[in-house]
């Protein structure tokens, strides 16, 4: 998978988490005939209102991320194996995994 | 097991707490389902994006902490359990301490000083005692009770994480085996925000909102 294939994933996330809470928010609203009282505990427990919140957070978070991921070659945005002993035996690998050189990057 | 050698006489001696008093605050079941179901919606995206950025993700030193620190906070909300619901006292703070343990563990991993299998050991211990603690002790009614229905499907998806966190280990490069333990987490987090089972009635019987 490509660095910029890797960032668009990344970079879509949120918002797209965010998108499902909406949806599901205004499906519950056109579906449901009774409903809610609307007060701060069914503001702060609902599930689509955390859905939207955490969707938000992901986007924060994650916006940095995909742009630094966009910037790096292939093997920066490799998962790093912090244990020595694993980058002197290779680990085994499925036919679907593609070989690449592991890398320690401990601090 | 130092925690929980330490913590075990606070816990004993704190039978007495005013737990019905306490409800107003703590939230209900249902409300800890869906507060839980974020958090877990967080975490797996958070373990799929450490998946598809690599060293981009690790290359910080708050980042890379994420994970640990949340598996050490789930450990220490159940300490807290402990000392507040006087049932399965003694479990609750023997799975947090084992959470606990199992953060530190990939913590130190995470920082090149413990082996990944070493560390695995604590973590997959982790995600099956979370497993147990949700669907086995968690679980009252009857066999075919909505209740016990919802909390064996969350505590077998919750155990499942251990077997995907070993496969993962042996190929701790894999980008589609690391992801598997996000999606893991993120179907976790689905059943834990759509399902309920009813608990919506507080102590006093009053009846909150339909979950």
């Amino acid at each position: 998978m490509s660095s910029r294939t890797r960032a668009t994933v990344i970079g879509l996330l949120g918002p797209g988490i965010s998108a499902l809470g909406i949806l599901w928010t205004l499906l519950r609203a056109a579906l449901d005939s009774t409903p809610e009282k609307a007060n701060l505990r069914f503001f702060l427990f609902d599930s689509p209102h955390l859905v939207v919140a955490i969707g938000v957070a992901v986007s924060v978070l994650c916006l940095p991320v995909a742009i630094h991921v966009a910037l790096s070659r292939t093997e920066e945005v490799t998962i790093p194996v912090f244990d020595a002993d694993l980058v002197a035996e290779p680990a085994e690998a499925s036919p679907g995994d593609q070989p690449k050189p592991l890398g320690v990057s401990p601090k | 097991m130092i925690i929980a050698a330490v913590a075990a006489p606070a816990v004993d001696a704190s039978g007495s707490l005013p737990f019905h008093q306490l409800h107003g605050v703590i939230p209900l079941p249902w409300e800890n389902h869906r507060l839980f179901g974020a958090g877990f919606l967080l975490l797996g995206i958070v373990i799929i994006v450490e998946s598809l950025a690599g060293g981009v993700w690790f290359s910080a030193s708050w980042r890379r902490q994420i994970w640990p620190a949340a598996l050490m906070l789930l450990g220490w909300g159940l300490v807290a359990v402990a000392f507040i619901d006087p049932q399965d006292r003694i479990i609750h703070l023997l799975m947090g301490t084992v959470m606990i343990v199992a953060g530190v563990a990939e913590r130190r991993y995470r920082y090149g000083e413990m082996r990944l299998a070493t560390a695995n050991v604590f973590v997959m211990l982790a995600l099956v005692a979370g497993g147990m603690e949700v669907g086995v002790f968690h679980s009252h009614g009857t066999a075919r009770s909505e209740p016990f229905l919802v909390h064996s499907l969350l505590g077998f998806t919750a155990a499942m994480m251990a077997p995907a966190r070993y496969y993962w280990a042996r190929a701790p490069q894999s980008v589609p085996r690391y992801a598997l333990i996000g999606v893991l987490a993120l179907i976790l987090s689905l059943e834990l925000l759509g399902l309920s089972h009813g608990e919506n009635i507080d102590l006093h019987g009053t009846q909150t909102f339909s979950g």
